[in-house]
């Protein structure tokens, strides 16, 4: 009954590096289309029609861009459509590919909203406390400095404030130079605190409050059967594709389809373990 | 066993003459309280610091300091660490995490102790200390004193022998300095710990406390018990007679009895009723202070407030009016808004229903002046005349504000090398000389020892008689209840009716000052200390203070102040700002020559020469400039040439790699590789080195910085100073810092603002922009001017950033890498990258010397130069 935002940080992260190599690596226009579907809806499920709308604004710019320019530089393709003032072809192919690229950004660019809503800072340092326990602290405390410094920097505005003799951008030059000098002084209180308690003496453990559950293996284990299937399938040919010189997509036969429904199940983890708590939930409360 | 057994111990600081411990003895038994205290710089911060190792300052250091019978040096750090707890001043500056259950399991991890023994202990002191509610929060949740019990809660979980605490309450609030005063009691009585505790206010310690030090200029003078102390305070007049618990005090000067003095208000009350029985109470007579309509100064009508949309009101139709002449105090819980009605007042933030208007005093309209609960706020300069000096060229005004406070002597000290009190009175003097018609005061003597109290007490009550209006916050009831006219209380979104103290204090019994407290019923019109000893005739001895109003006549004399401010930086601006446009059509130019391959186009001729001009006149108008000194960070430099064989032999190799094996098609692969090839070998470095735990905390300070520099620059939304700060930190810090602040800064940012595909590109730039910076300005060569990192700015966002993050874009959509298509999109982006370049070259220009001055003393103060470490006291 656990949402995805609730999974252990491995799983987590095994999930999103394993779409985000799928959708970013491989341009095959179905598992594009079912990367970025899986990734709209569980950003659509997280964040409403608010975070939809908001991230695809984002990528707007860059997706035009993309259309924009491609069609002018890359003149692959037999499908011509127009000649270019410079006497090169304008053509179908290339603008498919351009549309494809800029789908498969916007697809990251969902992916990545999802991972900033459910892959909280905790977790970040978690998996960095495996690799590197020294960055895995200093991200830790950072996070710390710069609640610190926020609150104080409202603080300098109000005591800047009044300052009429300046201009407003040596202003704010003076408020970040009143800031670094502050934030500097008072972390040497900070550096003899962590002396104190016994910093760098010893080989650190790291505390996690994170217990990989039963759950959180069997899921890793689908994650990882997904993967394995989806680029034996790649790597054979299974799930070939091509733009130039004309856009096809070669694999049509079950193996490919059955590629497929491998990679929707995967996509929609996420989506799925949400609803079916949200349902589960539900029912339990309802015979109560 | 004596745990401690401190013999003839001396110390002086590297650059002081004056030692700041003479000739120390004393012991401490185990589960002993004691309390050491003194006035701020009679040397308790250097003595207790000089206790562990850890803490000790630099400095000359003579005599013995045995530990559990043996030398404090021979004892291992490790024991110290765990054995000998310690607790500074400030709540906020000692945590060192992001949440309570980090910070908690801190200490523990450091020790070595497994998972699952920090999760029973850390599950034990939650209960003990009843914070089970907080694990989950964020620190910037709690309040200090919450933040206060959870440092004692980290350090008690190391379960130590002895505590020692450094003035832990004062910059708390009353009750949360009674609650941590519980807390502390409740660990020495019931668990046997031993305490050392170090206080300015007196209020808890004599009830507590086993045994009394009092210290005077480095020296103790006194080793008692409380009774013998108080003794000893009374009879040799001792100033910090004045911080004794007030019924104790009364009891002195009352003429009672040595035995039995009372320290807490129950017993003060019992020797309050002996003292006056059979004595004629002399009727204390309140003074009303009446305003005059035509006086207000201050009218807030009506107002509505909230921080946001989604958030409840703060204020719910709050009216409110100050007067000239007067000192209005506003009382209230925390988080009541107390702060929020100054910014209103203020017009930093304004109400959305209501409205606030400052009256005309005179004909120019009001001028006010802001003290914030941190009055280091204020200080921008490296020494304190010239912070003054920020504010008017008066030196007559100037040196009246300085002998005002007391700071003359003091003035051509760093602002943050002063003491608490002496900070508190420097700001007050630094607001002052703008001459202030209203005066808003958020805590103007928190964390205050009572002389400081006093005097800045005194000084606001002559402002008034000169008609400003003094709007205070406070938290200290018994200071608002001496020195103000009016008092009121905001709760609930509303406030009360301002009323004479006399007024405020009487009606409540818990919510007011201790004089009213113990003399409540006894002498029931008394609300002050002074009311008290009027009533029971004792005289009042008031200090000489004369010339204290010449010296504001002074200050607010208007005299013709010298101008003296140059004009030559318009013009310098000027120049740079045509050198910025030039080299700017100069770059479009070459550009244009190497996307048309037409090398005879006229225009790119003449934008390339015009950029060799604009160059070379950098470089000449950069030769007259002041150097800015940079000094080297102390290093082994092993790291700088591991990561450069990494990057410069790696990242070919790699290349041919991609090219020989993948056909050269998977450009993003390859690009990540080579990304991940640098990040890793550093990351590998830098986990592998020693680093001193003061520089790593240095360039988490740093990192935060940056990314809070956005935040700063709020209103020039394209104005991002992210790279110039960058590459202001790799200069002063050295490349490898360059590069871990580069990289760690866009990491923590999109943290903030969104991780997305582009997160490892931007760290890998920023990361190397650093890196560059560092390599670039460590070279002796080249001249450290405010020119050359103007320039170095400009070249690192329009070359190296948007050289990068333009193609990136395209190796990202895959889209086929060639000359053409790189230069389309760079070309593409090039209008964006030119204001990034712009306004970073602008800032470097303005701020690069400043910065780097202050990030100098900070070197210097962290010992991370080959240069003496600075001695700072604190």
């Amino acid at each position: 009954m656990r949402s995805f935002k609730e999974f252990h940080p491995l799983t987590q992260a095994l999930f999103f590096i394993s779409v985000l190599i799928a959708t970013m690596f491989d341009m095959h226009p179905i598992l594009l289309m079912i990367s970025i579907i899986a990734a709209a809806l569980y950003t659509g499920y997280i964040g409403g029609i608010k975070a939809l709308l908001k991230t695809m604004e984002l990528m707007l710019v860059t997706s035009i861009m993309i259309i924009i320019i491609n069609p002018l530089i890359s003149h692959e393709g037999i499908t011509v459509l127009a000649k270019l003032p410079d006497g090169n072809d304008l053509t179908l192919e290339s603008i498919i590919f351009a549309a494809a690229a800029a789908l498969m950004m916007s697809g990251a660019v969902y992916w990545f909203y999802c991972i900033n809503r459910t892959f909280t800072s905790d977790r970040i340092i978690y998996l960095f406390g495996k690799i590197t326990p020294k960055l895995a602290l200093m991200i830790s405390m950072t996070l710390n400095f710069m609640s610190k410094f926020k609150s104080h920097l409202e603080e300098l505005k109000a005591a800047r404030y009044s300052e009429k003799t300046s201009s407003k951008l040596i202003n704010s030059i003076n408020i970040i130079s009143s800031l670094l000098q502050w934030s500097a002084e008072n972390a040497v209180d900070t550096a003899d605190s962590m002396k104190s308690r016994g910093y760098g003496l010893k080989k650190r453990t790291g505390y996690t409050r994170f217990k990989l559950t039963s759950y959180d293996v069997v899921y890793m284990l689908i994650i990882l059967l997904a993967d394995f299937y989806l680029w034996l399938l790649i790597s054979t040919g299974n799930l070939s594709f091509s733009y130039y010189p004309f856009f096809e997509i070669e694999s049509n036969g079950i193996t490919a389809m059955s590629g497929y429904i491998v990679y929707a199940v995967l996509c929609v983890i996420p989506f799925f373990t949400d609803v079916k708590g949200d349902i589960k939930w539900r029912y339990m409360t309802s015979k109560l | 066993m004596a745990l401690y057994d401190i013999q003839a111990l001396n110390f002086t600081y590297p650059s002081q003459k004056e030692s700041a411990l003479k000739n120390i003895d004393f012991s401490l038994d185990e589960g002993e309280f004691v309390t050491i205290c003194g006035l701020s710089g009679s040397g308790k911060s250097t003595l207790l610091r000089n206790l562990k190792t850890a803490l000790a300052p630099h400095g000359k250091k003579e005599g013995i300091i045995f530990y559990k019978n043996d030398h404090l040096s021979d004892v291992s750090e490790l024991i110290q660490a765990k054995e000998i707890g310690f607790v500074m001043q400030s709540p906020d500056n000692q945590t060192i995490t992001d949440k309570v259950w980090q910070e908690l399991a801190f200490g523990l991890e450091n020790m070595g102790v497994k998972r699952d023994e920090i999760k029973r202990k850390i599950a034990e002191m939650t209960a003990c200390f009843d914070m089970y509610d907080w694990i989950d929060k964020r620190l910037c949740e709690l309040s200090g004193g919450q933040k206060q019990i959870l440092n004692l809660a980290c350090v008690m979980l190391l379960q130590p022998e002895v505590l020692i605490l450094d003035e832990p309450v004062s910059g708390l609030d009353t009750i949360a300095a009674q609650e941590f005063m519980q807390m502390l009691t409740k660990i020495n009585h019931e668990f046997g710990t031993a305490v050392i505790l170090c206080d300015h206010s007196l209020e808890y310690a004599f009830s507590v406390s086993d045994r009394i030090i009092v210290m005077e200029r480095g020296e103790i003078i006194s080793d008692n018990t409380p009774s013998k102390t108080s003794e000893f305070l009374w009879q040799t007049k001792n100033p910090l007679f004045n911080a004794l618990p007030i019924g104790a005090k009364i009891h002195y000067l009352a003429g009672g009895k040595p035995e039995g003095v009372p320290y807490d208000i129950s017993s003060g009350r019992i020797s309050l009723k002996k003292l006056i029985s059979g004595k004629e109470l002399k009727p204390v007579i309140h003074k009303e202070y009446e305003y005059n309509k035509d006086d207000i100064a201050v009218s807030v009508r009506n107002i509505y407030y909230r921080y946001s949309r989604n958030t409840g009101d703060i204020f719910r139709g709050l009216s409110f009016y100050a007067y000239y002449g007067s000192v209005t105090a506003i009382l209230g819980a925390n988080g009541t808004g107390k702060t929020t009605l100054l910014k209103n007042i203020l017009g930093i933030i304004k109400p959305y229903i209501g409205k606030i208007s400052l009256n005309k005093n005179s004909e120019k309209n009001p001028t006010l002046a802001y003290f914030p609960q941190d009055p280091r706020a204020l200080f921008i300069a490296d020494t304190l005349e010239k912070d003054l000096r920020e504010i008017t060229n008066d030196d007559e005004a100037i040196e009246n504000a300085l002998e005002l406070f007391g700071l003359m002597k003091l003035k051509d000290h760093h602002p943050y090398d002063l003491s608490g009190g002496e900070q508190h009175k420097a700001a007050l003097a630094k607001l002052l000389l703008k001459k202030p018609d209203i005066l808003l005061l958020d805590e103007p003597v928190n964390g205050a020892d009572v002389r400081t109290k006093r005097d800045i007490g005194l000084i606001l009550r002559q402002l008034c008689e000169r008609g400003i209006c003094i709007i205070l916050i406070s938290h200290d009831m018994d200071f608002c209840a001496e020195y103000a006219d009016r008092c009121t209380q905001i709760f609930d979104g509303e406030i009360f009716d301002t009323v004479s103290p006399h007024i405020f204090f009487s009606e409540n019994m818990f919510f007011t000052t201790s004089a009213r407290r113990l003399a409540r019923n006894i002498i029931d019109e008394a609300v002050t200390e002074n009311d008290i000893k009027k009533s029971l005739g004792i005289k009042k001895i008031y200090d000489d203070n004369s010339g204290t109003k010449d010296r504001l006549k002074n200050i607010y004399d208007e005299r013709t102040a010298k101008s003296t401010k140059k004009n030559s930086s318009a013009v310098l601006s000027i120049i740079t700002g045509t050198m910025f446009i030039l080299s700017a059509l100069a770059f479009l130019g070459l550009g244009g020559i190497a996307l048309t391959g037409n090398t005879d186009t006229v225009p790119g001729y003449i934008a390339g020469i015009t950029a060799i001009i604009s160059l070379v006149s950098g470089m000449i108008l950069g030769r007259k400039e002041k150097r800015i000194e940079i000094s080297k960070i102390k290093r082994n430099g092993k790291g700088i040439i591991i990561s450069l064989i990494v990057m410069f032999a790696a990242v070919p190799v790699t290349i041919f790699i991609g090219i020989k094996f993948l056909n050269d098609s998977r450009y993003l692969f390859i690009s990540l590789l080579i990304m991940l090839e640098c990040m890793v070998s550093f990351t590998f470095i830098f986990e592998k080195q020693k680093i001193p735990t003061r520089e790593i905390v240095l360039i988490c300070v740093m990192c935060a910085l940056c990314v809070m520099s956005r935040a700063a620059f709020f209103m020039f939304p394209q104005f991002k100073p992210v790279t110039a700060m960058i590459i202001i930190t790799g200069a002063a810090l050295g490349a490898e810092t360059g590069f871990i602040v580069g990289a760690g800064t866009m990491l923590m940012s999109n943290m903030i603002f969104g991780q997305g595909p582009w997160t490892p590109w931007q760290m890998f730039t920023m990361g190397l922009i650093g890196f560059i910076s560092g390599v670039f300005f460590g070279i002796d060569r080249i001249p450290k001017t405010k020119y050359t990192f103007c320039l170095f700015g400009f070249f690192a966002a329009l070359v190296i950033y948007g050289g990068i993050m333009d193609p990136a874009a395209l190796i990202m959509s895959h889209i086929e890498l060639t000359l053409d298509s790189a230069a389309a999109y760079y070309i593409a982006g090039f209008p964006l990258d030119l204001i990034h370049a712009v306004s970073t070259s602008v800032f470097l220009f303005l701020a690069s010397s400043g910065f780097i001055k202050k990030l100098e003393r900070i070197k210097k103060k962290y010992g991370l130069t080959h240069e003496r470490q600075l001695s700072f006291n604190n």
